[in-house]
């Protein structure tokens, strides 16, 4: 945790810092849609691209309601509640109707135990 | 823009947090919340300031904080195809919105959006609205500390949201085996340094894709 109010880097350093890891994130962020615009994706690629969406949205997900804070914790509030609001999303494919489940269901039980 | 809201819900206690670690470390509050404008993810933003808090070496903070955000290369090649269609400004000032929210709805939704202009315009109200939202609750944390009660654990609507982008996405055995080893391969990873399990597990989720992909396999 911070809160020394000592040490660190003066002013002009602090905002190169920033300044270049803006710059570095951007660069990542912009990297293969400036690299690929013109010639398109290569076939391969575009496959494996399928399973990008499914696999990082999993990756997200998954261990924020099995695993919150890094920890494994397959009896906490937040497996009934993930388990519910995935039924929801499966049949209604709604963002709003999951969300009021899942946290109906969090907060729901979370006052009555 | 009804899709933002659980994300601000979510992502608010974050922000607070982010922002009262800022306003207690010894970078400046003005320095510290331009970090929302200009790096704009959380994860990579707290490693930043506690970093140089503690008076890390300049080569280590940027190289933590660019190793955390490795997983936008993976955004970016996603979204590649999207852009093709684009104009090139848009090509060059879309990405700078990239975050983790903007790509997974942006992912979820444009495959039944009819043209280009509407994904672009869902894309950059998105992306601003985030950004406002993102500054706001930094900058309400820097000033306020964190504010919000104990035991009111809003955290859990992040999780939900893409949760309920993911399910409509799993449509058969391929896709179902990317969700499947990628938020298992996460979790077991989970204690990697620089949040690296994240990565590590979509990359085995997509890799377990492809090789149940039929097309693949023949």
């Amino acid at each position: 945790m911070t809160g020394s109010g000592t040490g660190g880097p003066g002013p002009l350093v602090t905002w190169l810092v920033i300044g270049g890891i803006g710059a570095g994130t951007y660069a990542m962020r912009a990297s293969l849609i400036l690299l690929f615009r013109d010639a398109g994706v290569p076939p391969v690629l575009e496959r494996a691209l399928r399973y990008v969406g499914p696999a990082v949205l999993s990756a997200i997900a998954v261990p924020g309601l099995l695993a919150p804070g890094g920890t494994l914790d397959p009896t906490g509030l937040r497996v009934p509640a993930g388990l519910v609001a995935g039924l929801v999303a499966w049949r209604t494919r709604s963002l709003l109707l999951t969300l009021v489940a899942g946290l109906a269901v969090f907060f729901g039980l979370g006052a009555l135990l | 823009m009804l899709d933002t809201a659980p994300l601000v819900l979510g992502y608010l206690p974050f922000g607070l947090v982010l922002g009262a670690t800022i306003q207690a470390s010894s970078v400046s509050d003005l320095a510290g919340w331009a970090t929302s404008l200009l790096i704009f993810a959380g994860a990579s933003q707290l490693a930043t300031i506690d970093l140089l808090d503690a008076g890390a070496a300049v080569a280590i903070v940027v190289l933590t904080a660019l190793v955390i955000n490795l997983r936008h290369v993976m955004y970016s090649a996603a979204m590649a195809p999207w852009f093709r269609d684009q104009p090139r400004a848009f090509q060059v000032v879309g990405p700078f919105l990239l975050v983790d929210p903007v790509y997974s709805l942006a992912i979820a939704r444009f495959p039944s959006m009819p043209d280009a202009r509407t994904r672009r315009l869902y894309y950059a109200a998105l992306g601003a609205l985030l950004l406002a939202n993102w500054l706001a609750m930094t900058g309400a944390g820097i000033v306020l500390g964190n504010v919000l009660p104990e035991g009111v654990d809003l955290t859990i609507a992040i999780p939900l949201v893409f949760l309920a982008l993911l399910v409509p996405m799993v449509a058969d055995r391929p896709s179902l085996a990317a969700a499947g080893v990628g938020g298992l391969v996460t979790i077991a990873a989970g204690g990697l340094p620089l949040h690296l399990g994240l990565i590590v597990g979509a990359l085995s989720g997509v890799a377990a894709g492809l090789l149940v992909d039929p097309e693949v396999r023949s």
